[in-house]
Formats: structure tokens, sequence, C-alpha cells
């Protein structure tokens, strides 16, 4: 089948396709997007049953599967636990130009690990166990991108 | 009922991956089914069900991508999508139907075209959750892992330089593997960063292709082959597409492959791997993964896959042969097709047809297929020779 293109002009097909969408982020998040919004506020929320902190904030612990209608505001920073560098660019789909940072970090006062960007440092001077801080946006629509970046504190 | 140690591949096709523009999603699955049929020496009327994995939409939806392909209408076939252990999810359930002695002849398959599909690498926009792991590339999850094995095992890049170089080695000789040439140490560290630490060479390529397999009873297949292999291990884990949530979660180990394996070995009655697997078909994503999977899978202590790897502990007349393929490093990684390709590679390691890569005197292989950003899902399948 190799060599058919030797007995026959290959015809392509050019497509086209925008795909603009929505997607509702439920009733959880949407609590924890107002307050990061309108107050600038990081809250998470915690199992009734194990204590576990979610942020961001989940319906339902996972351990224990009960539902966590006790919320916490957080301080907002945290720790790195490890992070990437991205170098390599992906035209209209990256938050920012590259190289930049993605780290997991452990929000003080919660459990879990939250994936975000890592902002006004280096990229080579990142570590594991750094501590950091939010920087938010001042004009802010409810999206994780409220949050600019974190920046390393003292 | 029929157990599923009862079960036997008796044939398995695959066409070359990589950059296949010439050839669409039918094309392929022609080349490699039928190549699979001709192998086990059946014709088509004989499939009384398949199972096709496919990841992403733009490749193919339902069980008609198979039927439209080599045209066995009418016979049922089941779509399977399990991230990249699609394909091995394909071959899983074709197993079990076979052991459950509804059908004495069926198909699995995998395909995948992800070139031509309009987008750059992997595509990923409504891909994963939109808050937890935003933005996140699949080179940019894997990384994340380096960082605290270094710490905590003091893994390097060089380490990680061996694994690629290794997977080079094997897939060079092999006639359909996407990239059939060697890389240097120099060369892999020397690459340009994708997402550190990973560079361009420690990622598997982007490839098009696809593989089949035709699977029956043992007390069939030797009616048509005396090579014929049968499963002797099997275990499939999920974990969860949010592992940052998980508070024991440590980036140390992939959680589904040592959930899989415990049951895959147990299934086996394998207590001591290293001395009992000749050869594994490890998921080689990037080299990060497979420094993880050979730990998980207990081919080496925790800690110690990067000095095994440097050490030559996994090349294909190391202890374990690890990726004798070339695995997706260089062979490639057609997402939908990868799983049932590692099975294609074990069979015929097992057989002793993989010219010019052949792991001497194999007995028993290993598929082993991880999916998900930072490991998700896993299946392992193991194989052997021995009646
Ligand atoms: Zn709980």
């Amino acid at each position: 089948m190799a060599d058919w293109k030797s007995e026959v002009e290959e015809v392509v097909f050019p497509g086209k396709i925008c795909v603009p969408y929505s997607w509702t982020v439920g009733s959880t998040l949407s609590r924890w997007y107002v307050q990061l919004r309108d107050d600038g506020e990081i809250w998470a929320n915690r199992c009734p049953s194990c204590g576990t902190v979610y942020v961001p904030p989940k319906i339902k612990c996972i351990k224990c599967y009960k539902d966590m209608n006790d919320w916490v505001k957080l301080p907002g920073t945290g720790t790195i636990e490890t992070f990437t560098v991205v170098n390599k660019e992906r035209p209209g789909l990256d938050p920012k130009k590259p190289p930049f940072v993605y780290a997991v970090i452990k929000m003080d006062g919660a459990d879990t690990g939250m994936v975000h960007l890592i902002g006004g440092v280096e990229p080579e001077k990142v570590k594991v166990g750094m501590r950091v801080a939010p920087v938010l946006e001042k004009e802010r629509d409810g999206h994780i991108t409220d949050i600019k970046h974190f920046k390393p504190i003292a | 009922m029929a157990d599923l140690k009862d079960v036997a591949v008796i044939g398995v096709g695959a066409t070359k991956f990589g950059e296949n523009f010439d050839w669409g999603v039918d094309d392929m699955l022609t080349m490699a089914c039928f190549e699979a049929m001709e192998d086990a020496k059946i014709e088509p009327e004989k499939l009384e069900a398949g199972w096709i994995g496919i990841q992403y939409p733009f490749t193919g939806f339902s069980g008609a991508t198979l039927s439209d392909a080599i045209k066995t209408y009418d016979i049922p076939i089941t779509h399977t999508e399990n991230y990249c252990v699609s394909g091995l999810d394909a071959f899983r359930n074709a197993c079990l139907a076979v052991a459950s002695e509804q059908f004495d002849m069926v198909i699995a398959c995998g395909v995948e075209k992800i070139t031509d599909q309009g987008g750059r690498g992997l595509p990923t926009a409504g891909f994963g959750h939109p808050v937890q792991m935003s933005g996140l590339t699949a080179p940019s999850a894997f990384g994340l892992a380096f960082p605290r094995h270094a710490l905590a095992f003091g893994t390097t890049k060089e380490h990680l330089a061996h694994v690629a170089v290794k997977n080079h080695f094997n897939g060079a000789v092999n006639p359909k593997a996407h990239f059939r040439r060697e890389v240097t140490l120099e060369q892999v560290m020397k690459a340009p960063i994708i997402s550190g630490p990973l560079g361009l060479l420690d990622c598997c390529p982007i490839s098009d292709g696809s593989a089949a397999a035709i699977i029956t009873r043992t007390d069939i297949a030797k009616k048509y082959r005396d090579d014929y292999v049968t499963i002797k291990g099997m275990g499939f884990a999920a974990y969860t597409n949010l592992m940052m949530y998980d508070k024991n979660f440590d980036y140390l180990a992939w959680r589904p492959t040592v959930k899989a394996a415990e049951k895959a070995y147990a299934m086996a009655g394998i207590t001591d791997p290293p001395n009992e697997v000749d050869l594994a078909e490890c998921h080689d994503c990037f080299t990060i993964t497979e420094i993880l999977n050979v730990e998980d899978l207990g081919f080496c202590k925790k800690g110690d896959g990067g000095p095994a790897t440097a050490e030559g502990r996994f090349n294909i007349d190391g202890q374990v042969a690890i990726n004798p393929s070339g695995g997706l490093k260089c062979f490639g990684h057609p997402i939908g097709a990868t799983g049932v390709r590692m099975v294609y590679e074990v069979t015929k390691q097992l057989q002793g047809r993989a010219d010019g890569r052949q792991r001497e005197g194999a007995k028993v292989g290993m598929a082993h297929n991880l999916g998900g950003l930072g490991g998700v899902v896993c299946g392992v399948v193991i194989l052997t020779n021995e009646k």
C-alpha cells in the first residue's frame, strides 16, 4: 500500500473547526469562584467525618463520601510540593509565554495539592519546599486565572 | 466456564508506526487486522466478536469503526476508551469474553490517527479537569514526578537519558518502529527542553498506527498452531484523575501500576518478578514514567530505577529486557493502538519471531500499559509460551 501515490494523485480535504465551549463548574466550585472573584479570598471545604480539607473544594469527601458544607477561609499561602518548567510553546493554548512554571502547591490549612503557576521568580530558582503566596488579578471574572500566579515569599 | 489461563493468542499484526500521512484509519486497521488473521490462518468469517481501542473522537466512534474497515458486519463490536490503556483494555475484554465461553474466536485491535487532526501534540482542549489540572500537558504532568524522585532517591536527568538510549538502541532494528535510529546520551541530555526536566528526546513521539490480535481458547488454538501463547496473569486498576486530592499521593510511584501488577502477579503466581519475567513492554511515554514503572513492577527496588537502567540491568540481554521493541519512546505511541502493539511484541518474542531484537530463551513476557495524566489507569497482562 505504501506506493499507491505513484498510481493516483492523493486528494487531501482541508478541514477547519472552531470550537468555543462552556463548562459549568457546578454548585460547589461556583461558591468558591464567587468568593475568589468578589472578595479575592481562597476558601476550602472540610469533611465532617475525617476532617480532610479540600482546595479547590469538592462536593463530597473522596474517602468518606460525606457532603462537605463546612467552609474554611485559607490564608492563601502554601508550599511547593513539586513543579515543572514549561519551555515549549503551544500557541493559543498556554496561559502565558514559556518558559513558565507549573507547580503543585500544598495550601496552608488544607490537605490537598493545587495546580497553579509560579511567577515573580526565575524558573531555574524554583525549588521543592519553597513558600509561596497568591497574586490576584485586579479585574476578576470567576476563573482559575483570577489568581495570576503564586510568588515566592520569605 | 473456562479460565483466563485457558485464553490463547494465535495471531498478531501491526502497521508501521509513525507519521503515516498516506494512510487513513481504515487503511491502518485493515493492514493490522488482516495481518493478524493471516498470522492466525483464519478468515474474517471466523470472527464472532471484536473490541477496538481508540482514545480520540477524531479517530473514530463505536464498534463500526472496525466493521467499516474489515467488513465483519453484524457481529458485536465494542469500542473501549481508557486513556492510553484503551488498546490493552480492548484486549482484556476480548480475553474475558473468550474465558466466559460466549465466543470461541474474537479480535482485539486498536488504532489512532493523530497526525492531521489539526492540533499540536496531544490535544488537551476539553481534556481533564478545568480547575485542578488546568492547562497541564502530558509532559508537564509527568515531569512533576521528577523533582520528588530526585530529592528522595538522587535520580538525575542522566538516569532519564539512559532510558531513551536503551529504547532507541532496541527500536533501531525494528522495521515497524516510528524511529529507526539510535540516540546518544549526549543528544538526549542536550535536546531542547519541553517541560523540565523532560527534553524532546525524553518524550515519545506523536504517532499513527494500528495493531491487532486474534484470541481463542487453548483447546481451539492447538488446531491452528503449536506456538500459541497463553494468558498467565492479568490485572487492571483505575485510580483517580485528581491525584492531588489524595493526601497520600507522593509522586514517587504510579499507584495504578502497583495495584494492577499486584493482581497480575497473584494470578500468575509470580513472587520474584526480575527472576520470573524475561521481558516487559513497559509504558515509557516519558523517560521518567519508565523509571517509576520498573520500580512499581518490582523489577528493582523503589528508588533504584535510574541506576539499574544506567547499569544495563534492563538492556535486551540484561536481567529483564525492558521495551525490546523500542517502547513508546522509539516504536511510537498511537494511543489506542499501543496496548495491543505491546501484546504483538510480547507474542513475537515468546514465539522466537522478534527478528534482530529477540530476547533469547524468553518464556514469560509482560505488557504494561499506563494511562492518564500522572498515572490514572493501568493494565498488566502477563503472557507465556509454557504449556
Ligand atoms: Zn472524609
